[in-house]
């Protein structure tokens, strides 16, 4: 069993991912830290979660077929999220739809996506149930860290803002790390971040009209009706985030199929994180952007701002993080810990575009 | 040339900060005060370098004194001892940060601290109390500049990272303005001096200057206009937009840096955003975007050259 022994950070950021898929990962955990009430909720369900996720994929990992091997793992992690988010509904827990869906992009991050291949398609399921318990305290405990930061410093008014949440986990990771020479150190190149950002604009036209459809008719409630007026008391929402998911990664891997048929994307080791920060970044926009309200004409014009935006975004990070590949960056920062920071002092930046008016 | 006294105490006292000398703790504090007094013996020897005595710390003394007349103007129109109050705390806290993490990772003292310190004081609102202000210049000196390794490598300018950090965190601060605005017309004199003085000494890019000021006027055409005063637009295209570090360094880049500046500030203006003013969002954001600016600028070149290359 080939194990990281370098602690918390080991099971963090493990065989070594790129710096802006953890950086990625996290930003969906910046809403639930707000409050240290979500931050514990959002701990619990995702330990629970990703261990439990971890005997599924283990199980059944010899029969997972390899075309579509994504989706059936977003499909068991969102499961198991709907699952756990309704256990503790009923134990009296106060869970809102924003808070489901938020730990369910965290939950998809720490168990799918911050890895080449989820360790529990390499294990049996008892190793996977232990390496899913820990990953998923080790993830409770940055964002304990981060909550306790925020609700502490919340003095600072600036400590409310995502771009500050950004910066505690990079100087986090300074502190923690400090001399770790082991560190990542897998770098998005502009020609590799440029595709990277085609891929999610394409994923977001395609993938956006998609989850309206279904909010329309399928999963809003009383959506069904148009099928038959007795359907008419059946709300699917609380399994929008879901659908929402399964449709974006979907949409993600056939886009992937198909890039590489026509010879515009190689299948190299690097390649293969690729999808994952285009989901990524489709999966924030769709949380973010309440795609639902607008009219179907508007739709298409707001996947494209959304997609453009990724993909300035995206070539935008990976110019800096060029530029600081050649700085004096400290030992504990290199790798995801720079990659933090410039992600929060970008959003800084621009903080006054974000709507917040004095 | 003989020694000064100085450079003779200097000298003897150089090795109780080397390895194994009683202050070898403080080493970094010796080099700072050993290169401000004297140029530094060691030269690039080889290589196609430019062997100038003009090194990054007499550059930022160039930059120091070409603040002068904003610093005296402004002392003499607002506060003088709130003015000094600000420069000698962000000073003092900018040191401190910079100082510890230097020695902790055993590097030189970042150059570039006391400008940084004097442009904070002049461009964040005058009612910022010291124990805000104080906090603010150490995430920007820790955040800004020590975790991108020093100066030279930061992405951001460092002064408009504190001012953002006072803006956002405590907008109730934001409405006093900056210690600048009790100046009058003569403000933009002071300016001028200290941008001709800037680009007389080769140390800031009129290209930027003028660019930016372009960028402006153009916009303004389309953009309602506004009462808002345009000393910290003025200030900071001549002090700020222009350090070449964290702006575009490709020729044709600055012009297009310079010119989005200009533009974004208007726009930023015209919106009403959190930042009234909006010179420090349009200079922060043109900061983010400049790497990928030069990165377009140079495969542009690179390109048409190639091209050139294949039809000769």
């Amino acid at each position: 069993m080939r194990t990281q022994s370098k602690g918390i950070l080991g099971i963090l950021i493990p065989d070594g991912s790129p710096a802006s898929v953890l950086a990625l990962g996290l930003c969906c955990s910046l809403a639930v830290t707000t409050r240290i009430s979500d931050t514990l909720i959002a701990g619990v369900v995702l330990i629970a979660v990703s261990a439990c996720s971890g005997i599924v994929l283990s199980l059944i990992r010899k029969i997972l077929p390899q075309q579509i091997d994504i989706v059936i793992e977003t499909l068991v992690v969102t499961g198991l999220v709907l699952l756990a988010a309704r256990t503790a509904g009923d134990c009296g827990w106060e869970l809102t739809p924003a808070l489901v869906a938020d730990m369910g992009l965290i939950a998809l991050n720490s168990v799918l996506f911050s890895r080449r291949k989820p360790f529990a398609l390499r294990h049996n399921p008892a190793s996977a149930a232990f390496e899913g318990l820990l990953r998923g305290v080790a993830y409770t405990v940055m964002m304990l860290i981060v909550a306790l930061l925020r609700e502490v410093l919340g003095f600072f008014n600036l400590m409310a803002y995502p771009p500050m949440a950004l910066i505690i986990f990079g100087i986090m990771l300074w502190v923690l790390i400090r001399n770790d020479e082991d560190m990542p150190r897998l770098r998005l190149t502009l020609p590799d971040a440029c595709r990277t950002g085609l891929s999610s604009f394409v994923v977001l036209m395609i993938s956006m009209p998609l989850i309206w459809l279904m909010d329309r008719y399928v999963l809003d409630p009383g959506a069904l009706s148009w099928a038959d007026f007795s359907f008419e008391s059946i709300d699917l929402s609380g399994i929008g985030f879901a659908v929402m998911a399964l449709i974006i990664v979907t949409v993600s891997r056939a886009v992937r199929t198909v890039a590489v048929r026509t010879g515009a994307a190689d299948s190299t080791s690097v390649d293969v994180y690729f999808p994952i920060i285009s989901v990524n970044a489709a999966l924030l926009s769709a949380r973010l952007i309440p795609f639902g309200e607008c009219s179907l004409g508007l739709l298409p014009f707001n996947a494209a701002i959304a997609g453009l935006a990724c993909f300035t975004a995206m070539a935008v990070f990976a110019a800096i993080s060029d530029k600081t590949a050649y700085s004096d960056v400290p030992k504990g920062l290199r790798g995801p810990g720079i990659a933090f920071i410039i992600a929060g002092l970008a959003g800084l930046a621009a903080m006054a575009f974000f709507g917040i008016k004095i | 040339m003989k020694d000064g006294g100085l450079r003779k105490y200097l000298d003897r006292v150089r090795p109780s900060f080397e390895e194994g000398g009683g202050l070898s703790w403080l080493h970094s504090l010796y080099e700072a005060v050993d290169t401000t007094v004297s140029v530094p013996g060691t030269l690039t020897g080889r290589g196609a370098h430019v062997r100038d005595c003009i090194d990054l710390k007499r550059i930022m003394l160039c930059v120091v004194v070409s603040l002068l007349p904003c610093l005296i103007f402004t002392g003499i129109a607002a506060a003088p001892v709130r003015l000094l109050e600000f420069i000698l705390v962000s000073l003092a806290v900018s040191y401190t940060v910079d100082l510890i993490a230097s020695q902790l990772r055993g590097r030189p003292l970042c150059e570039g601290n006391a400008v940084t310190a004097l442009i904070i004081a002049l461009i964040v609102p005058a009612e910022t109390p010291l124990f805000i202000l104080a906090p603010a210049v150490a995430f920007a000196i820790l955040v800004g500049k020590v975790a991108f390794g020093g100066a030279g490598m930061n992405i951001w300018n460092p002064a408009l990272l504190a001012d953002a950090f006072i803006l956002f965190g405590f907008p109730d601060l934001a409405g006093s303005g900056s210690m600048m605005e009790s100046c009058g017309f003569s403000w933009f004199v002071a300016v001028g001096l200290g941008a001709l003085l800037l680009i007389y000494t080769g140390t800031a890019s009129w290209k930027v200057m003028l660019s930016a000021a372009a960028g402006a006027l153009m916009a303004a055409i389309f953009a309602p206009a506004s009462d808002l005063s345009l000393k910290f637009f003025a200030f900071g295209i001549v002090f700020m937009a222009t350090d070449p570090v964290t702006g575009a360094q490709t020729e044709a880049g600055k012009w297009i840096y310079g010119f989005l500046i200009g533009v974004l500030f208007m726009v930023v203006r015209s919106l009403g955003l959190a930042d009234a003013d909006g010179t420090m969002t349009a200079i922060l954001v043109m900061n983010t975007i400049a790497p990928l600016i030069d990165r377009i600028v140079i495969s542009a070149n690179i390109n048409s050259r190639q091209r050139r290359n294949l039809t000769v």
